[in-house]
């Protein structure tokens, strides 16, 4: 609909200004009413997009086959070899949505993720292979790639970034946490060096996309190190020193910033035209340098523009999506209570779904705190019959069918059926709703005293502790853990639901003050590997069950805050340690799946059930768009399905 | 009168002072800082950020100084500099980010006011002159059901029922054509046409509430013994009506203007979320919610001092409308 009118408006300003040639010529003039918004053209698919080939035609780009690298990238369409042209209509929440834009319009890193997620595959980089502990990664770059004012893209681009920028402790406070140092081979290859086996580094690291936005021949003017003036530069352009004016202009610390900067240089299929804003529109035009073709040599993306609306709340958002004003999107709305009412208006809004294979394999985990303060807690809370006990006590299917529609099934912490690491033991293990078998599982592991109608543990404490469920995250979560204190009831233990402000209980866990906590279940698709937090204590921010050890691991005991694990803990993380450090995916793959099942012994931590599908919408017009893609932060939905060869046709 | 107004200033600087300081250790008191509320949203988008780059980033932004000496680098260099700091969030100067919102709330909250005066004025005259008539006992109805209705529930409402039943999705005031072209007439009357909607539902309450007050008032006035003796010396009834009780009773419509200047930067924040208007009250509540506590500080004082300056304003506009408050001043003075 959106697009009617737009189209409609545009055609309009051709007539008026025609017509009305007397009066203005351009239609920008304040006494104009029509809207002043460059007209644009659709054209059928011959090697570039007719914007661009319009100017080449007046001298202003260079021809497509100096833009082109000598072989670039060919991107297989999912359905059909698209046509140029239109606009890609999306929105955000807020300028702090940016990972939306990460998603998709700026998933470009050195290799890049099948669309299947089946493995990663070449994009920047043509060939990586690590030495043989996985200490050092070499990477042979695409030649003749160019930024998008035209500059080469080279070695030195990715060894600025990742030593003079992420290395220097006055711009990233990444320096901290040594990200590894790079060196140049020659003109198109590097390597990089780290502290410790990491074979995973390549294919998923949070740095691994800020290593290929920071060209050298733009922001080197900046940097102190390679413009001795930089301090003088910076007061005269008005800031404290050479610092501050590179966060600005390069954003090292927030994304918000690097995406406010519109004359940054890209690699990206679209380029900033109207930066990031905190409300209003943030719109991208096609990079006239992308290094991506289709098989017919056309080079891409198809889409001319993508336009992002910036709202402030996310009822907005779906009413915009109702009513068919967002092409392609998957995110805040496309809640499992909004599903009926986007379903009912897929007519009239024009638009369909498709499907999301959640990452997400729980919608609840319950952590009880394995390294807690308290001594007889934590005794209580490391013996493996209690948290049997108290797992075979809660009714799942009671909960799957109350909260979530009768979708999911019972499951524990464990990767979902349609991941590589798939173990039915760990999926499926005590989730059996027996309150009889939970009882005598306690009277036998020695809680068969009560005081006051509460058991009380072997050590003589009462068992009686605090779950506490943050607020403003997620409301089922609250809905599913009152009906599980509820059936903690029939164990005689005294468990007080304590919901929490989101950032109180964030600080509780950070400080280690919760007794058990609930957060839902990330990482059940291949990014199980990449993420193992549920599965072993190695997140120092998200292993709810185990903070304080995970900062042990991380930090190797240096942080004051950590507390040493037992040893069949260790042994469980130096498992792990040793699939950071295989640098061949299969046996990397074999080693995550001894991992998993130490994960089982281990029980961690306890879940509720399966998280459901999820879906976004895409428009009618909106094509190649595949039907099902993963949904995960480490595959980044949608961007390894290649949104440079969406399209729009009607 | 001069002294009165001198004093009336002198008393603003310790209470600034006290409205700076308060709403900085307000800020503060919640645990966590504003990392800890930015670690969360990372952590929901799947970001881990581990413990060494936190502790560069609150050497960086001096977040484990001492609040005092937090305080007085924010406050030194607004009295100093003029400089309210940099949003952690934004990434930007924080004057820069309300001054961009500034206009729109401005004419929002103008607009508001001049149409609730429009409307409570000649209904709030009616309903008392005609108390107890069927008509009185509609406005009445109309304008409790105004006061006892959230403003945000009408906008989710409206929202709903444009989208329902016209097919148009509210949100924003500039049309989506019209947002990245540069200001002309057409953008100007597109501002227009979107931006009553709004400001009935803003209007609401306010107008409601005048209407009471007005009603009340000059029930008051209806009843004392000068408008007797006008009625029996002759004069028209509407014309005594204006002329005498009218006037005695205008003064809320005066005090509200003092209300204006602190609603340019808060008010309204509910509608104005719901309705995806670019004003300040989202700004703050989201400073409010990420600790942002430049901005939500800043925010805070400049709403204080507004507040203080328009009920200043407010009292020398009374004084100057209704001559028993000035002679009680300058008595009392």
């Amino acid at each position: 609909m959106r697009r009617h009118r737009s189209t409609a408006a545009r055609r309009h300003l051709g007539t008026t200004a025609g017509v009305a040639a007397v009066v203005m010529a351009t239609g920008c003039s304040f006494f104009s009413f029509d809207p002043d918004v460059e007209d644009g053209a659709q054209g059928e698919g011959t090697g570039e997009a007719p914007m661009l080939a319009a100017l080449v035609e007046s001298g202003d780009l260079p021809p497509l086959e100096e833009r082109l690298p000598d072989e670039p990238l060919v991107v297989e369409p999912n359905d059909r070899i698209g046509v140029y042209g239109g606009e890609w209509s999306t929105a955000l929440v807020g300028a702090h949505d940016w990972p939306w834009l990460g998603r998709t319009v700026a998933y470009e890193n050195f290799v890049r993720w099948a669309p299947e997620w089946d493995e990663a595959i070449p994009n920047l980089a043509t060939e990586w292979e690590y030495n043989e502990d996985a200490t050092e990664v070499t990477i042979h770059l695409r030649e003749g790639i160019k930024w998008s004012d035209g500059e080469p893209f080279t070695a030195d681009d990715v060894v600025f970034a990742l030593n003079d920028v992420f290395n220097n402790h006055d711009l990233s406070p990444m320096a901290a946490s040594d990200p590894g140092t790079a060196e140049k081979l020659d003109e198109y290859s590097l390597t990089i060096t780290f502290d410790d086996p990491n074979a995973l580094w390549i294919e998923n690291n949070f740095i691994l996309y800020q290593l290929v936005e920071k060209p050298l021949h733009y922001l080197g003017e900046f940097h102190i190190d390679h413009n001795p003036d930089a301090d003088e530069l910076a007061e005269e352009e008005g800031f404290a020193d050479w610092v501050e004016m590179f966060d600005a202009k390069a954003g090292v610390l927030s994304s918000v910033q690097y995406w406010q900067n519109a004359d940054m240089p890209t690699l990206r299929a679209w380029r900033v035209v109207e930066p990031l804003a905190d409300s209003g529109q943030m719109v991208l035009d096609r990079n006239p340098y992308y290094w991506k073709v289709d098989p017919e040599g056309n080079q891409l993306p198809y889409i001319d523009h993508v336009e992002f609306d910036i709202m402030q709340d996310e009822e907005v958002m779906l009413v915009r999506a109702l009513n068919g004003e967002l092409d392609m999107h998957s995110r805040h709305f496309n809640t499992l209570a909004n599903r009926p009412v986007l379903a009912e208006n897929r007519e009239s809004g024009g638009y369909g779904f498709f499907d999301l294979v959640p990452g997400e394999m729980n919608t609840a985990m319950i952590s009880l705190n394995l390294s807690h303060e308290d001594d007889d807690l934590r005794e209580i809370f490391n013996d493996h019959d209690f948290r049997v006990a108290l797992s075979h006590a809660i009714n799942r299917q009671d909960i799957i069918d109350v909260i979530y529609q009768g979708q999911g099934e019972p499951w524990q912490g464990a990767p979902r059926e349609e991941s590589p690491f798939y173990n039915e033991g760990l999926a499926k293990q005590y989730t059996e709703y027996d309150v009889e078998l939970a009882n005598e599982i306690l009277d036998e592991a020695g809680y068969d005293e009560r005081s006051g109608g509460v058991r009380v543990a072997p050590n003589g404490a009462p068992v009686s502790f605090d779950l506490s469920v943050p607020t403003d995250f997620r409301p089922d979560i609250i809905d599913s853990m009152e009906m599980v204190v509820g059936f903690w009831d029939e164990l005689d233990i005294d468990v007080d639901l304590d919901t929490e402000d989101r950032s109180l209980w964030q600080n509780n866990r950070e400080e280690n003050e919760h007794d058990a906590n609930v957060w839902s279940g990330d990482a059940g698709l291949r990014d199980a590997m990449y993420d193992a937090r549920w599965y072993a204590p190695v997140h120092d921010g998200e292993s709810n069950f185990g903070i304080p050890w995970a900062k042990w691991f991380r930090s190797d005991g240096d942080d004051p805050r950590s507390i040493e694990p037992p040893d069949e803990v260790k042994e469980h993380l130096e498992m792990y340690e040793a699939v950071e450090g295989e640098p061949d995916p299969e046996l990397r793959d074999e080693l995550m799946a001894d991992f998993l099942s130490v994960s089982q012994e281990r029980f961690y931590a306890i879940g509720i059930s399966l998280t459901p599908p999820g879906y976004g919408i895409v428009a009618d017009h909106f094509h190649n768009v595949p039907e099902s893609m993963p949904s995960s932060s480490v595959y980044n939905d949608p961007g390894p399905t290649n949104p440079e060869q969406y399209f729009i046709e009607e | 009168m001069r002294r009165y107004v001198t004093r009336r200033v002198l008393y603003m600087i310790p209470t600034l002072f006290a409205i700076s300081l308060v709403a900085f250790l307000i800020i503060q008191l919640p645990p966590g800082n504003f990392l800890t509320a930015y670690i969360a949203q990372l952590s929901a988008q799947g970001q881990g950020v581990d413990g060494a780059q936190i502790r560069a980033l609150e050497e960086r932004y001096g977040l484990n100084d001492p609040v005092v000496v937090q305080y007085w680098r924010w406050i030194s260099g607004i009295v100093f500099h003029g400089d309210f700091g940099q949003s952690f969030e934004h990434r930007r100067e924080v004057s820069d980010l309300i001054w961009d919102r500034i206009g729109l709330t401005l004419a929002l909250a103008v607009t508001t006011l001049i149409l609730s005066w429009l409307i409570a004025f000649p209904i709030g005259v009616y309903s008392a002159v005609r108390q107890y008539s069927a008509g009185d006992y509609v406005v009445t109805f109309i304008g409790f059901v105004g006061l006892a209705t959230p403003n945000f529930m009408l906008a989710l409402l409206f929202a709903w029922v444009s989208f329902r039943y016209f097919g148009q999705s509210v949100g924003g005031i500039v049309s989506q054509e019209y947002t990245d072209a540069a200001w002309n007439l057409g953008k100007v009357m597109d501002v227009v046409s979107n931006l009553w909607i709004p400001v009935l539902i803003i209007g609401t309450a306010g107008t409601a509430a005048l209407i009471r007050v007005l009603r009340a008032n000059l029930l008051d006035e209806l009843r004392k013994p000068y408008v007797t003796t006008a009625r029996a010396k002759g004069l028209p009834e509407w014309r005594l009506i204006l002329k005498y009780p009218v006037r005695m009773s205008l003064s809320p419509f005066i005090s509200t203007i003092g209300w204006i200047l602190p609603t340019l930067v808060g008010g309204e924040v509910m509608v104005s979320i719901v309705l995806s208007l670019e004003t300040t009250g989202p700004l703050l509540v989201n400073a409010l919610q990420s600790q942002d506590m430049y901005l939500a500080g800043s925010f805070i004082l400049v709403l204080g001092s507004l507040t203080v300056v328009g009920t200043l304003l407010s009292d020398l506009l009374l004084a100057w409308w209704d001559p028993r408050i000035r002679h009680q001043h300058v008595e009392r003075v």
